[in-house]
């Protein structure tokens, strides 16, 4: 309802209780009846105004409003108008009815009048109480009152019929009231402790209600029956009595109210929500963050598995009715393919803003996680397959090495071998001069050949590097650097193939990049193998300028570092020499 | 003058008759033919020859050769080992001579075409002396060429220094730089003192400490 028509609705209520009150003031009623009647009347309007106002949505505002309202309609007896006195004497306490009604509402954890059949059978029971006294009721022929109105609607005035009904209905009202009453406290025993922490008002409320009108139909039931009033007290106590059953009828507008508003501001905890699910990321903690956002321990997170089932945060598989049993379920995500559901604690429905905002929180978070999830895995899959591109590259390399010092270069020394045999064959006389001249021609470009295959091996990948080490495929570097070069080298055992060819060829790159382009008189080389790292530095003294992103050498030896998932520095001021520095981590 | 023995190693076949072919020519007497690292063993332990020409990279595992040839230099240290490489890298020859030069040679394979330089080496270390491919020496020098002490040195004494290294006796030396033996040792002394080394008359213990001094730049 809209706080401007719960506005209107409420001015409705208090001009209501000032007719009721002016026509009493008029008729001589006593002041303090009066007042009482003013108030209570009048709480119901400002605690259902209240309840429209902070929250508009809920039911409870213009129910109690509506109390308010019919609150007056039994307080017409005085005003001497016989259609008003007659119906307001008929019509009276329907307020009992809205409030059992509210009763279980508000008790029921789905938010559903429930059970029906109860408020069917306490409705029935009062519109039977209400015809009854509407026409079996006519004091002035029944009672030869005088000064009584008569009762326009007293269609067979009957007073032992009258009294059967009252009693009756009655009774059986005072029965139902009692038990809409108990349903309530029961149920609030039964909910889970957020039900019990929102709603442990309600029970103090709705329970005084409805033992208030229950009393009051008892009352009228006993005084029908015995002419007496069930409870016979002195004054000042018969005062008090009934100042205390005013009362007692004012809180329960107010415990209404409180439901309502605790309900609203109930543990809403948003903010530590989305704390808690900013922890590192694993369904437990998402679990927990909801749990202690919910206010409820017993809240399950359920992810979905294959073919309708669900899986828990423990890893175990289940269908949702196993899991069911005494709690709702809220599904996170499309509903055709959530991403998650809760199952949670019925009453935790009541709150259907702090489900729904926690359910955005916790479907962002867990597309976050899916993200994530899924981003981290790619991320490891071209890792990995960079890995092993850059070893399978090196494992080429070295077959490549392999294949020209067994093949090609095997069968040129054999092609020497053969041509100096041939030589030496050739030297008797018979033997044109031209052609030994050839033939040792031959075998110098054989030769040649050798050599220019062993370098092109070397360069391909170093069988040094695999037969004697780091220690010397450096130092076999530094010696060939052309520029004096200090290495100091700590590296106690043999590291991974791949971590000693990625480290010697970023030095053989960064040495040769020394060379052409530094300038530089003198260079460094640091090797440090500690713990799980293996730190190196090639540094100069050269006129520095060098960059990362231009080079695309030193780029091409970042990636190779990287790959092996290591780190890659320059460190090139101008004028300044240059400093390569790699990181490389080992087992 | 007994015939010296010699086994080949090599596992191919045209490198191995074609060194055992170059022995034999040389004076040798080729008792054995290798393919792989265990029937180098094996047929040393049988009869311990007083050369093993060994390949440098053979089966299993490529690095058969070097080990081999490491085992016989441990175990049979009457065998001379004659190592034949494709690596310059003068590491691998280092290793070779662990702690002494005796009964040891390393040669580039660029060597088996010049017949008469790989025969010398042969004899040489069959002989107790030590045979180091100018190449390998060359490497060495070349990383120590900005060595104040190196840098002293004439040009004829850096030519010296070398061939020293290299293992050849004071007369090979004389002879090929066309100087008398007597020159010869004088100049040598001049080179040792130049270099802060001892001069020693023992031929070999001469050349290691002129390798030793020369592998300072790499270690």
């Amino acid at each position: 309802m809209s706080r401007r028509r719960g506005l209107a609705l409420a001015s409705l209520v208090v001009a209501f209780a000032t007719v009721t009150t002016l026509v009493g003031i008029a008729s001589g009623a006593p002041p303090q009846f009066l007042l009482l009647d003013l108030l209570t009347g009048l709480t119901f309007a400002v605690a259902g105004l209240g309840a429209v106002w902070l929250r508009p949505e809920a039911r409870t505002g213009p129910w109690l409003l509506l109390c308010g309202a019919l609150w007056y309609v039994g307080s017409y007896g005085p005003s001497g108008q016989p259609v008003v006195t007659y119906l307001g004497f008929a019509f009276e306490a329907y307020y009992d009815l809205v409030l059992a009604a509210l009763l279980l509402v508000l008790s029921s954890p789905a938010h559903r009048l429930h059970p029906r059949a109860l408020l069917a059978a306490l409705a029935g029971t009062m519109l039977a109480r209400s015809l009854g006294r509407l026409v079996l009721l006519d004091p002035v022929r029944l009672f030869d009152c005088a000064d009584c109105p008569p009762n326009p609607f007293a269609l067979w005035p009957d007073l032992t019929a009258f009294e059967t009904v009252e009693i009756v209905t009655n009774v059986a009202m005072a029965g139902l009231l009692t038990l809409v009453g108990l349903t309530a406290l029961w149920r609030l025993l039964r909910s889970g402790p957020v039900g019990r922490r929102a709603r442990w008002p309600i029970l103090i409320a709705g329970g005084l209600a409805m033992t208030a009108a229950a009393f009051d139909a008892f009352e009228y039931a006993w005084s029908t029956t015995t002419g007496s009033l069930p409870v016979e007290l002195a004054e000042p106590w018969n005062g008090v009595f009934s100042w205390t059953m005013f009362g007692v009828r004012t809180l329960v507008p107010i415990g209404f109210l409180l439901v309502t508003l605790r309900i609203r501001s109930a543990p809403g905890p948003l903010g530590p929500f989305a704390a808690g699910l900013e922890r590192p990321a694993g369904s437990g903690t998402v679990g927990d963050a909801l749990r202690t956002a919910l206010g409820d321990p017993s809240l399950l997170l359920l992810r979905p598995a294959d073919s309708g089932t669900w899986t828990t945060e423990d890893g175990a598989q289940a269908a949702l009715p196993d899991l069911g049993q005494g709690r709702a379920f809220t599904l996170v995500g499309r509903e055709d393919r959530p991403s998650a559901a809760i199952a949670h604690d019925p009453a935790l429905l009541e709150q259907p803003e702090l489900l729904e905002a926690v359910v955005r929180v916790l479907r962002l978070a867990l597309e976050n996680e899916r993200l994530e999830a899924e981003l981290r895995e790619q991320l490891r899959a071209v890792t990995e397959s960079r890995e092993r591109i850059v070893m399978a590259a090196e494992e080429e390399r070295r077959r490549v090495e392999r294949d020209l010092h067994d093949g090609a270069q095997q069968r040129l020394v054999g092609v020497m071998l053969a041509l100096q045999q041939a030589r030496g064959t050739a030297d008797a006389d018979m033997v044109p001069e031209a052609l030994r001249e050839q033939l040792a021609v031959a075998a110098h470009e054989t030769n040649e050949a050798i050599r220019e295959l062993r370098e092109l091996a070397r360069g391909i990948h170093p069988a040094i590097l695999e037969d004697e080490g780091l220690r010397a495929a450096v130092a076999a570097l530094a010696r060939r650097a052309g520029i004096p070069v200090d290495v100091r080298l700590t590296v106690d055992a043999r590291l991974p193939r791949v971590i000693e060819s990625t480290a010697y060829f970023t030095i053989a790159e960064a040495l040769t990049n020394t060379l052409r382009h530094a300038g530089a008189s003198h260079a460094s080389v640091r090797v440090v193998h500690a713990g799980q790292t293996l730190e190196l530095e090639v540094s100069d003294d050269g006129q520095g300028g060098a960059d990362l992103e231009r080079g695309s050498g030193l780029r091409g030896l970042a990636d190779r570092v990287m790959a092996v998932g290591g780190r890659l520095e320059v460190e090139s001021k101008a004028g300044g020499g240059t400093r390569v520095r790699a990181t490389i981590p080992t087992p | 003058m007994t015939t010296l023995r010699a086994i080949v190693a090599d596992d191919s076949v045209v490198i191995r008759q074609g060194v055992a072919r170059i022995l034999s020519d040389g004076g040798f007497r080729v008792v054995a033919e290798a393919r792989d690292g265990d029937e180098l063993l094996d047929a040393v332990a049988a009869e311990p020859p007083h050369l093993a020409v060994v390949d440098i990279r053979m089966p299993p595992g490529g690095s058969a050769g070097l080990t081999a040839a490491l085992t016989i230099r441990e175990r049979f240290p009457t065998v001379g080992v004659l190592v034949l490489s494709q690596f310059l890298e003068p590491e691998y020859a280092l290793r070779l001579l662990g702690a002494g030069v005796d009964r040891v040679g390393y040669l580039l394979k660029d060597r088996l075409g010049e017949t008469q330089e790989l025969l010398d080496a042969a004899h040489r270390v069959a002989a107790g002396g030590s045979a180091l491919d100018p190449a390998v020496i060359a490497e060495l020098v070349r990383a120590r060429r900005r060595d104040d002490r190196l840098t002293r040195l004439t040009n004829r004494e850096r030519e010296a220094l070398g061939l020293i290294a290299e293992g050849h006796s004071n007369r090979a030396i004389a002879e090929r730089l066309g100087i008398t033996t007597k020159t010869l040792e004088g100049m040598s002394g001049a080179i040792f003192a130049k270099l802060g080394l001892e001069d020693d008359p023992d031929v070999n213990r001469r050349v290691l400490a002129v390798l030793l001094f020369l592998d300072g730049a790499a270690g």
